[in-house]
């Protein structure tokens, strides 16, 4: 439907007192963060940053990544996966074929959750997905989630 | 008492942002008759329809993201259409695209006048 004429912000991006405490859930502090668009991009650095806590470092693209990762190495990676220059599934295998990142959780946003996208970017090994839209007030929780259930699965 | 908006700023960055992108996606579609709908097999020169359907892809999530569904739902519609002329049609008629893109130009209208 497009013919919606009230386009306030939904109650769920509004603010919430969701973001204390985060770290209580496990051990993620640094965060690498891949996302072209500049919107998405500044929302959350700011969602896990400043409003939760956590070292956000913003990546343009794939590429950027792999670029940070030698001086840089996060507890988790948030990829986008429609990205100019080096996308997020390429990205995620480059990282697994790097020792000293092939074990870090790399979860996915992206607007494609289809079954069989799903079953594709598990497939390629990601830890986890996170559809796109998603409420930023959340995110940081949410992430503290999977990070602290993939450090729990068995190997 | 409400608690301000700690997304404030970022959302009047995303409303600007949008009107320009709105602007660029009426250049778009403005430009597109006559252009081919894809180009051959192995270019990678981007067709109307695929910089028109990329275009309202970013805008599209971008928009949900902020909680700004009709205006996602818009540009969603948009993308849909155009990544359909592009797998369908030898050519790229851009006038189906048009009232969608009048939607979105009165969603970001709505928006910056809730703002003002």
């Amino acid at each position: 439907m497009i013919d919606q004429a009230d386009d306030q912000p939904a109650s769920g991006v509004a603010p919430s007192p969701t973001s204390i405490p985060l770290r209580a859930a496990g051990t993620l502090r640094r965060v690498v963060v891949a996302e072209d668009d500049p919107d998405i991009s500044a929302l959350v650095a700011l969602a896990l940053g400043r409003l939760s806590g956590l070292e956000v470092t913003i990546c343009a693209n794939g590429r950027a990544v792999l670029e940070v990762v030698p001086h840089h190495l996060p507890d988790l990676f948030l990829l986008d996966v429609m990205m100019p220059e080096m996308d997020g599934v390429e990205t995620l295998a480059r990282l697994r074929l790097e020792p000293s990142t092939a074990m870090i959780p790399v979860i996915f946003m992206t607007a494609r959750v289809r079954p069989r996208d799903l079953e594709f970017y598990f497939a390629k090994g990601a830890t986890g997905v996170i559809a796109k839209p998603f409420d930023p007030m959340t995110l940081a929780r949410r992430l503290c989630q999977l990070h602290a259930e993939n450090r729990h699965a068995p190997a | 008492m409400p608690q301000p908006d700690p997304l404030a700023d970022l959302r009047a960055r995303f409303i600007a942002r949008s009107r320009e992108r709105v602007q660029n996606l009426r250049s778009l579609i403005d430009a597109a008759p006559a252009q081919p709908a894809r180009h051959g097999a192995g270019t990678k020169e981007v067709s109307a329809a695929a910089a028109i359907a990329r275009l309202a892809h970013q805008l599209a999530g971008a928009a949900g993201t902020f909680g700004y569904a009709a205006l996602g739902e818009a540009a969603a519609a948009l993308e849909d259409r155009a990544r359909a002329a592009e797998d369908d049609a030898s050519t790229f008629d851009p006038l189906p695209l048009t009232p969608i893109l009048q939607v979105l130009e009165a969603r970001i209208a709505d928006l910056e006048a809730s703002r003002a």
